[in-house]
């Protein structure tokens, strides 16, 4: 008799920004930083994850996905260590991997004809900061948001929940990144307006993904779309709507105000098997 | 050797206008080297160019031509240079190789 069917319990898509670290050891009160806290809290003691996926907007290799397979993680900095506005503080961050789960998702996505492998990566700031301000450290499965098209990001997506599912384990999947993420025109001063096509392009995004249509981001306006430069071209999102099978996502906070950078936080519940096979 | 973590002189920076990677190194006799990384291809090899005393050499590389360790690189191509770097930017710059697109140093219209 096998192990118990494994279950994905719930996909979420987050800020990722060094800044909520700062704002998490500072006790701020921030949307931003009291969603991740009230998710950490809900991973642990309401869903009681064995493990999460994590993958980092700012792991983007080109030539397929990768997942790492280790059994310890480091986090490695790759956000600008000075001052604010243009850099952040030191943080650290370690966890346990899950190179049983790992292994399981590697040999799922190949059966399914995903191009994925391994490699020893680590934590860039795109996973660990999330993963720390959460406050958990569950065992964890770094994996890549790879240069890929849609439609392989929502193939990997789907061989993540069966892998998931046939692991036995349950499971959280985290894909951060932002909505409009031109951090070139980004501003820490208080009273500066959102710009307008930032507007447009959070408005049509959280419609789209509030309503089970996230895999419809891609026909947002082109001139939209360049104009806001979302983070790792919203293929966070598109491995969730595969990983959920298109669950609408729960707004759980939306930030656009300060910065030229739109920090949504969604929960995605996991649609039934049934739904995904329609 | 740069021992001293100097996060006004990164010795690793991300340039998300040229859309470049640049390390900046040092060899056991002082000598100071530049590895820009120019480009990453579609199967993940990388165009770089590497600048240092009596060198300049533009070459196409593989993730596997990089051996790290906790303060130092080595280049399969280039095998008698040893550089030196701060080991927060060792791994910074290891990352890099693997795949990470950090926040940018100078921020551009995209990332990458």
């Amino acid at each position: 008799m096998g192990s118990p069917r494994g279950q994905l319990l719930m996909s979420y898509f987050v800020p990722n920004g060094s800044y909520l670290m700062e704002l998490a050891e500072e006790g701020s009160n921030a949307s931003q930083v009291t969603a991740l806290q009230a998710i950490g809290k809900t991973i642990v003691e309401d869903l009681r994850a064995d493990a999460v996926i994590i993958a980092s907007p700012h792991w983007q290799p080109k030539s397929q996905f990768f997942v790492d397979a280790g059994d310890l993680h480091e986090s490695f900095h790759d956000y600008v260590l000075r001052p604010a506005p243009f850099g952040r503080r030191f943080f650290t961050y370690v966890a346990p991997g899950d190179p049983f789960l790992a292994g399981a998702m590697l040999d799922t996505g190949r059966a399914a004809g995903v191009k994925v492998a391994h490699k020893q990566y680590g934590l860039d700031h795109g996973a660990f900061c999330p993963l720390k301000v959460m406050g958990i450290r569950l065992p964890t499965v770094p994996i890549s948001v790879s240069r890929r098209s849609v439609n392989e990001c929502l193939e990997w997506g789907a061989a993540i929940r069966r892998a998931v599912e046939e692991s036995g384990k349950r499971v959280v999947l985290i894909a951060p990144g932002n909505l409009c993420h031109r951090l070139d025109l980004r501003t820490e001063k208080q009273t500066d307006d959102y710009f307008t096509d930032g507007v447009e392009f959070d408005r049509q995004a959280i419609e789209l993904v509030t309503t089970g249509r996230t895999r419809d981001l891609e026909k947002i306006d082109r001139r939209l779309w360049t104009a806001v430069a979302p983070e790792a071209d919203c293929r966070p999102l598109f491995i969730i709507a595969g990983a959920s099978g298109d669950a609408p996502g729960r707004l759980m906070q939306y930030q656009g105000a300060i910065y030229s950078v739109g920090d949504a936080t969604f929960a995605f519940e996991t649609a039934s098997t049934d739904k995904v096979l329609a | 050797m740069n021992t001293q973590l100097d996060p006004l002189n990164p010795d690793f920076i991300y340039d998300a206008v040229r859309k470049v990677g640049t390390a900046r190194a040092m060899d056991k006799a002082g000598g100071k080297w530049v590895l820009e990384f120019l480009d990453r291809l579609d199967d993940d090899s990388m165009a770089i160019e590497l600048t240092g005393p009596g060198l300049s050499k533009k070459m196409i590389v593989q993730e596997q031509d990089f051996h790290f360790t906790d303060n130092t690189f080595t280049l399969k191509p280039l095998p008698a240079l040893q550089a030196f770097m701060h080991p927060v930017y060792v791994k910074k710059m290891r990352g890099f190789v693997r795949g990470n697109i950090p926040t940018p140093d100078i921020a551009g219209s995209s990332l990458p």
